[in-house]
C-alpha cells in the first residue's frame, strides 16, 4: 500500500472513532447506554441495521462468490423483506409496550424468568463466538495479503471498537455506523465504476453481461425447485424468511438497532429501509464481483487466487509441477480470452456467434479444470491450507488494479463493516449479560452510577473475549466452522420460542421449555444424520417448537401454578 | 422518552405493501435479465 493508501485509511477509521466518542459524550444511565435515550430517527436506525449485517465478510467474500458462482446468492435475501414486515407489524410494537431493554427481556414478561435465561444464554454462547470471528475471518485475510501481523490486526481492530461501543454505548454504536455505511457504500461504488472504467474500450455493458451470462454468471432468479441447489427463490423466500426473523427479529445485535428509535414509528421505518434497500445493496456487491469477472476475461487471472499460499507451494519440492501448471493454464487462458473478445466483437456487430458462445465455453471449462488442478496441488504440497479461494478474489483485484487511495479506501470499507459488526455484536453482549443475567442476580438498591459502570465493565469483558478468541482462532481451524454451524443451529429453536410467544397466546413457559428442547435435540439429530441445507434448520427447529409447545399444552390438564396464559 | 404508541396515523399496510411490490418488481426484473443475458 502507498503513503495516500494509508493516509485515506487510517484518516477514515480514526475520524469516525473520534466522532462516534465524540457524538455520544455525556452518557450517564444504563438506558442512554443500552438505547441511546431513544432519541434515533429511522435513517439512523435503518443505515445503523444494514451497518451491523454487512461484515467484513460481505465485501470480502460476495464478489469472490459472484465472480465463481455467479449473481444467485442474491436470491438469499429474498425472505428478508417480508421478515422486516413481520418484525414492524408485530414485534416491534410489544417489544416497545412492555418497554423492555433486550428482546429477552419479552421472554419472562410473557413466559417466566427460565425461558428468558434460555434465550439469553443461548445469545450470549453464539453471538459471544461470533464476535470473535467477526474480527479473525477479514483479519486473517487481510494479514495474508498486505504481510500484517494476524495478532496486531485482530487486538487493534478490536481494541478500537471496544474504545469507541464502552464510551458511548448504544449511541456511540449508531452514529459511527452511520458513518461506516456512508464509507461502504461510496468504497463500493467507486470501486465498482473503476472495474468498469478498465474494461477494455470495446466492450460496452450490454456485452459484458452477456459475455458473463455466457460462462453462466448471471443466473440471477431461478424458479427451479430443487432442494439440492443452495439458492433459488423458494429456499431465498421461505428458508431466507425464518432466517431473517429470527436475526432481526430475536438476536439483541439487531433488536438493540431499533430499540434505540425515538419512537415505535421511528423504529418501522428504520426496519423498511432495510428492507428496501438490503437485496438492491447486495445486487450492486454481487455485480461488482461480475465486473471483475469480466475483467479477467481478458487480463489472466491467477490460477489460485490465494496468492500467498500459491508463493509457499513455490517453496517446496512440488515447484516444478506448479511452472508446468501455470504454463498450461497460460496457454488456456490465451484461447479462453481470443474466444471472448471474438464474442464481444460479434455482440457488437449486433449478432451473437453461437459456434464462439460454444467455443468459449469449452475454453472456460478447460481453464476451470486447470483452477481445480492447482487446488489439488496446494493441497498436496501443504495438507493444512486452505483450497477455498473465492474470499481472496476481490482483494487480490483490489490491491492489483485499483489506483493509489482507492486501494486504502477499499481496505476502510472492509474494516469498517468489521467494526460496526462487532461494535453491534459487543454492545449486546454488553447489555444482555447485564440486564438479563447479573441484574437479576440477588437483590441490589438502584444505583445508576454502579449499573453503567457494571454494563461498560460487561462489554468491555465480551471486547477481550472476542479478541482472545480471534487470536486463537488461527490455531482452531475446525473451530471456525463449528462456530459458523452452532449459529444456524440454534437460530431455528430461539424464533421457535419467539413465535410460540408472539402467536401462540394459550401456550405458557414449561410447554416451551420442552419444545424447545426436542427441537433442539431433532435439529442436532439431522445435522449429525442428514446432508440438507443449513437454511432448512431454521424453518425445522421453529416448526417443532411451535407444534411440541402447543400439543404439550393441549393436552395439559391445567395450567400450572405461577404461570399464566398471555 | 420515547412515544410507545403505535397509531401515529403512518399508512403503514400500504408501506408494507410498497415493499412486497418492490420484491416482485426486484423478482421479475432479476429473472428477465437472467433470460436475457443467458
Amino acid at each position: 500500500m502507498s503513503a495516500l493508501d494509508w493516509i485515506v485509511l487510517v484518516g477514515t477509521l480514526v475520524f469516525i472513532g473520534a466522532y462516534g466518542v465524540w457524538a455520544s459524550r455525556g452518557v450517564q444511565t444504563v438506558d442512554e447506554y443500552v438505547r441511546g435515550g431513544n432519541t434515533q430517527k429511522w435513517p439512523t436506525i435503518g443505515l445503523s441495521i444494514m451497518a451491523t449485517q454487512a461484515s467484513a465478510i460481505t465485501f470480502l467474500s460476495t464478489p469472490g462468490q459472484a465472480y465463481q458462482a455467479g449473481m444467485g446468492f442474491v436470491q438469499f435475501y429474498f425472505g428478508l423483506p417480508l421478515a422486516m414486515i413481520v418484525i414492524s407489524a408485530v414485534f416491534v410494537p410489544i417489544y416497545y409496550k412492555l418497554d423492555v431493554l433486550t428482546a429477552y427481556q419479552y421472554l419472562e414478561h410473557r413466559f417466566d424468568g427460565r425461558v428468558r435465561t434460555l434465550g439469553a444464554v443461548l445469545f450470549l454462547v453464539q453471538r459471544g463466538l461470533a464476535a470473535g470471528i467477526t474480527i479473525y475471518a477479514p483479519s486473517i485475510i487481510l494479514s495474508s495479503v498486505l504481510g500484517w501481523s494476524l495478532d496486531l490486526t485482530n487486538v487493534v481492530m478490536g481494541l478500537g471498537v471496544v474504545a469507541y461501543t464502552i464510551s458511548g454505548g448504544q449511541r456511540a454504536v449508531s452514529q459511527t455506523q452511520k458513518q461506516q455505511m456512508v464509507v461502504m457504500l461510496g468504497g463500493m461504488a467507486i470501486a465498482t465504476a473503476v472495474i468498469i472504467y478498465k474494461l477494455p474500450d470495446f466492450v460496452s455493458m450490454s456485452s459484458a453481461l452477456k459475455l458473463a451470462g455466457a460462462l453462466d454468471r448471471m443466473n440471477v432468479v431461478s424458479f427451479e425447485l430443487d432442494l439440492d441447489s443452495r439458492y433459488n427463490f423458494w429456499s431465498g423466500i421461505t428458508g431466507g424468511f425464518f432466517l431473517a426473523l429470527s436475526y432481526f427479529g430475536t438476536d439483541q445485535s439487531q433488536v438493540g438497532r431499533y430499540l434505540s428509535g425515538k419512537s415505535v414509528a421511528e423504529s418501522r421505518l428504520g426496519l423498511l429501509f432495510n428492507g428496501i434497500f438490503k437485496i438492491p445493496m447486495q445486487f450492486g456487491i454481487l455485480f461488482a464481483g461480475i465486473m471483475v469477472f469480466v475483467f479477467y476475461q481478458f487480463v489472466a487471472p491467477p490460477i489460485f487466487f490465494n496468492t500467498p499460499t500459491l508463493e509457499k507451494v513455490a517453496q517446496t519440492a512440488h515447484a516444478g509441477e506448479l511452472t508446468a501448471l501455470q504454463g498450461r493454464y497460460q496457454a488456456a487462458f490465451d484461447v479462453q480470452k481470443s474466444a471472448a473478445e471474438r464474442y464481444v466483437h460479434a455482440l457488437e456487430g449486433g449478432a451473437e456467434d453461437l459456434a464462439v458462445k460454444a467455443e468459449l465455453k469449452a475454453a472456460a471449462q478447460t481453464t476451470d479444470g486447470l483452477r481445480a488442478e492447482a487446488k489439488a496441488l496446494v493441497k498436496k504440497a501443504l495438507p493444512e491450507a486452505e483450497t477455498k479461494d473465492a474470499d481472496y478474489v476481490f482483494i487480490t483485484f483490489v490491491l492489483s488494479y485499483l489506483p493509489a487511495g482507492i486501494i486504502g479506501l477499499l481496505i476502510a470499507v472492509i474494516l469498517c463493516a468489521s467494526m460496526s459488526s462487532t461494535s453491534s455484536e459487543l454492545s449486546a453482549l454488553g447489555t444482555t449479560s447485564m440486564v438479563d443475567l447479573w441484574s437479576r442476580v440477588g437483590a441490589r438498591a438502584p444505583d445508576a452510577a454502579r449499573d453503567l459502570r457494571t454494563s461498560k465493565f460487561f462489554t468491555a469483558l465480551w471486547g477481550l473475549v472476542a479478541v482472545g478468541f480471534a487470536t486463537f482462532a488461527s490455531m482452531l481451524d475446525n473451530l471456525i466452522q463449528a462456530v459458523n454451524i452452532v449459529g444456524s443451529i440454534f437460530y431455528g429453536t430461539v424464533l421457535g420460542i419467539f413465535m410460540v410467544a408472539f402467536f401462540l397466546k394459550r401456550v405458557t413457559g414449561t410447554p416451551t421449555l420442552i419444545g424447545a428442547l426436542v427441537a433442539q435435540t431433532t435439529v442436532l439429530v439431522l445435522f449429525f444424520t442428514s446432508e440438507l441445507g443449513f437454511l432448512w434448520y431454521n424453518v425445522i427447529g421453529c416448526a417443532i417448537v411451535m407444534v411440541v409447545a402447543s400439543l404439550i399444552q393441549a393436552v395439559s390438564p391445567a395450567t400450572p401454578r405461577g404461570e399464566t396464559p398471555a | 422518552m420515547s412515544d410507545r404508541s403505535d397509531d401515529d396515523g403512518t399508512p403503514w399496510p400500504k408501506l408494507y405493501a410498497l415493499l412486497i411490490g418492490e420484491l416482485a418488481v426486484l423478482t421479475g426484473l432479476f429473472w428477465a435479465l437472467s433470460r436475457w443475458a443467458a
